[in-house]
C-alpha cells in the first residue's frame, strides 16, 4: 500500500464560538488517486473536516498530515501547492476583470513563471470549457460558468488534491453532471478528489469511497456500493440512499456488489436473475 | 473577527441581566459612561469597575469578558499610562522621576496617568458588559418600537439600524469565507510590507462588496414582496418590550452611580487632584 496523501489522526476541532466539538476524534487516511465523497446532514462536520486538509483550520487536538506536511506547521498559502479547495459559492472568490486574470491569480501567488501561467491557463480553460471566454468579465458569466471558473482557477495551481465543497449547489442536473464528469476526468488523470455533497445520486454515480459524518464523528467509511446498503445507519444520519440502491436491495436482497450500481447494471442483474428463474 | 461573533453570541444567553429590557441596559450604559467624565479619582473608578465585574459573574459572562478584556485592557491603557506622564504639564514643585528636555516623568504625572487609564478601564468594562448581555437585534428592535410608538418616527429609520445589526454577523461570516477562499489560492495575507498587505485586501474586498450589494438587493426585494410600508400604519412588533420593575431598578443603579459621583465631587473626593 502506498503512503496516504492525507492522514488524519484523532482530529478534534472546536470553534471559538461553540461549546461542542464540530469534529470529534476523527481518524482516516486517503490514498493518492482516490475519489471520496464526504456526506452527512448540515452541521455534521463535513466542511470543518475538509478545511483541515489545506490548513484553513488547525486542529484543537490531533494531527493532520497532507503530502507529508503536518498542517499545523504550514500556512494555507503554502499548502495550496498541494491542495486545491473550491468553495461552495464561486462568487466568494471571483474578483478579477477577466477570466484570464482570475485563473492566473493563484499560479502568480505560487510564483509560476509567465510562460508556465500561460500554459496552465490555456490547459484549464480548455478542460473546463472556458476557451474563448478569456477576456470575458467573470461576474457576467452564468452561475454554472462561474462555478467552472472557480474550479479552473484552483486547478491552475496544479494541486494533486482537489477538494470541492458542495459542487452542485445552485446548479441544475445537467450542469451538475457536467461538473462531476470533469471531476471524474481529473480523478482519472491522477488527482485525488474529495467532494462534500448532499446529492446522493451524484455520489452513487461518481464517488468510489464514501465517508458518512454524523454528530462530528465518522459513522461509516467504505466503498460506495457497500455504504449505501447500511440503511439503518444512513437513516440515523438523516441520509436517504439513492433509490437505485433501495430497489436493488428489495429485488435482489443479499447480492454482493463489487462496484457502485448504475441503472444499466441493475437492469443486467435483473435480466440475469429472471433468466436464472426461467 | 471570530471574537466579535462570540461577543455578539454572548448577548443571546439567559440570565437576569440578559432578560432585562435592552433600552434599560442602554440607559444604564449611558449613565456608566457619564461616571468617568464626572470623576477622576482612580479608587472610585476602580470600585465601579469591580461592581461591573461582579455583575458580569452574575450574568455568567465573566470568563468570556475576561478573555476579551485581558487583551484589550493593556492595549487601551498601556499607551496612555506610558505616554501621559511625558506630556503632563511639568511644574517645578513636582516629584520628578525622570526629567530631560521635553520629557518629564513625575510621580504626579504617573498618578494622573493611572487615573486616566482607570477612566478607560471603567468605560471599557461597562461597554463590554453591555454588549455581552444585550442581543443587538433585540436592542435594535426595542429602539425601533420606542422610536415609533413614543417619538412617532417612521419605522423605516429604525429598520436601517436593525438591518445593519443583522448584516454585521452575516458580513463577518462572509468575510471569513472569502478570506479562506483567497488563502486557498495561495494569497499570503501575513507577509510583505504594509503597502503589499493593503494591495492584497483589494481581491478580498471586491467579492465582499459584491456580497453586500446582493444581500441589500435581496432584502429590498423581500421587503417589497411582504408589502413593507404600504399600509401607512404603525406596525406591531412580534416581541413587545415593556419596562418592568427590574428594568427601572437596573436603570436606577446607573443613576445612583451618577448621584454618588456628584456627591463625591461636592465633598471634593471625586477628582484625582486629592492625591497630588
Amino acid at each position: 500500500m502506498t503512503e496516504p496523501i492525507i492522514q488524519v489522526e484523532n482530529l478534534c476541532y472546536r470553534y471559538a464560538t461553540r461549546n461542542h466539538f464540530s469534529v470529534n476524534d476523527v481518524s482516516l487516511s486517503i490514498q493518492p488517486g482516490e475519489f471520496v465523497a464526504i456526506i452527512g446532514q448540515n452541521g455534521s462536520g463535513k466542511t470543518t473536516l475538509v478545511k483541515h486538509f489545506n490548513g484553513l483550520l488547525k486542529p484543537t487536538s490531533g494531527r493532520v498530515v497532507v503530502n507529508g506536511h503536518v498542517t499545523t506547521e504550514k500556512s494555507t498559502s503554502l499548502l495550496a501547492k498541494f491542495v486545491g479547495y473550491v468553495f461552495q459559492n464561486p462568487d466568494h472568490q471571483i474578483f478579477a476583470e477577466t477570466v484570464r486574470d482570475e485563473i492566473a491569480f493563484g499560479p502568480k501567488n505560487l510564483g509560476f513563471s509567465e510562460e508556465k501561467i500561460k500554459e496552465v491557463s490555456m490547459k484549464v480553460m480548455n478542460e473546463m470549457g472556458l476557451t474563448g471566454m478569456e477576456e470575458d468579465m467573470p461576474f457576467q458569466l452564468s452561475r454554472g460558468q462561474r462555478q467552472r471558473l472557480a474550479v479552473a482557477s484552483v486547478l491552475a495551481m496544479e494541486p494533486s488534491i482537489l477538494i470541492i465543497d458542495e459542487p452542485t449547489t445552485g446548479q441544475d442536473w445537467k450542469e451538475s453532471m457536467a461538473l462531476m464528469e470533469l471531476v471524474r476526468e481529473l480523478n482519472e488523470n491522477g488527482h485525488t478528489c474529495i467532494v462534500t455533497t448532499h446529492n446522493m445520486n451524484l455520489v452513487s454515480l461518481f464517488a468510489r469511497r464514501v465517508i458518512v459524518m454524523r454528530q462530528a464523528k465518522i459513522s461509516l467509511d467504505g466503498p460506495t456500493q457497500d455504504i449505501f446498503r447500511y440503511g439503518n445507519e444512513l437513516k440515523e444520519a438523516w441520509i436517504k440512499p439513492p433509490d437505485i440502491y433501495a430497489l436493488a436491495q428489495s429485488i435482489l436482497p443479499g447480492v454482493k456488489l463489487d462496484k457502485p450500481i448504475v441503472p444499466e447494471d441493475l437492469a443486467a442483474m435483473l435480466v440475469e436473475k429472471l433468466n436464472g428463474r426461467s | 473577527m471570530a471574537f466579535v461573533l462570540q461577543m455578539l453570541e454572548m448577548g443571546k444567553r439567559k440570565s437576569w441581566f440578559h432578560r432585562l429590557n435592552p433600552n434599560a441596559k442602554l440607559l444604564w450604559w449611558i449613565c456608566l459612561l457619564i461616571v468617568p467624565i464626572l470623576v477622576t479619582n482612580p479608587l472610585i473608578l476602580l470600585a465601579m469597575t469591580v461592581w461591573i465585574w461582579f455583575m458580569a459573574i452574575g450574568a455568567r459572562i465573566g470568563k468570556q469578558m475576561y478573555q476579551f478584556l485581558i487583551v484589550t485592557y493593556p492595549v487601551m491603557i498601556g499607551f496612555i499610562v506610558i505616554t501621559w506622564p511625558f506630556f503632563y504639564a511639568a511644574t517645578p514643585e513636582q516629584h520628578f522621576l525622570f526629567n530631560w528636555s521635553v520629557f518629564h516623568f513625575s510621580l504626579e504625572g504617573l498618578i494622573y496617568a493611572v487615573a486616566m487609564g482607570m477612566r478607560i478601564v471603567m468605560a471599557l468594562t461597562a461597554c463590554t458588559f453591555f454588549v455581552m448581555t444585550t442581543d443587538l437585534m433585540d436592542l435594535a428592535s426595542s429602539l425601533g418600537e420606542f422610536m415609533q410608538n413614543r417619538l412617532r418616527i417612521s419605522y423605516m429609520y429604525p429598520l436601517m439600524v436593525i438591518s445593519s445589526f443583522k448584516f454585521l454577523p452575516e458580513l463577518s461570516g462572509d468575510y471569513i469565507t472569502i478570506l479562506d477562499a483567497f488563502k486557498s489560492r495561495a494569497l499570503d495575507m501575513d507577509s510583505g510590507s504594509f503597502l503589499d498587505r493593503l494591495k492584497k485586501i483589494v481581491p478580498v474586498a471586491i467579492p465582499l462588496i459584491d456580497s453586500m450589494l446582493r444581500r441589500a438587493q435581496n432584502i429590498a426585494i423581500a421587503l417589497e414582496l411582504k408589502a413593507f410600508n404600504t399600509a401607512n400604519k404603525s406596525r406591531t412588533f412580534y416581541k413587545e418590550h415593556h419596562f418592568g420593575a427590574s428594568d427601572f431598578f437596573f436603570v436606577f443603579t446607573g443613576i445612583l452611580a451618577i448621584i454618588l459621583c456628584v456627591i463625591f465631587n461636592l465633598f471634593k473626593l471625586g477628582k484625582v487632584e486629592i492625591f497630588l
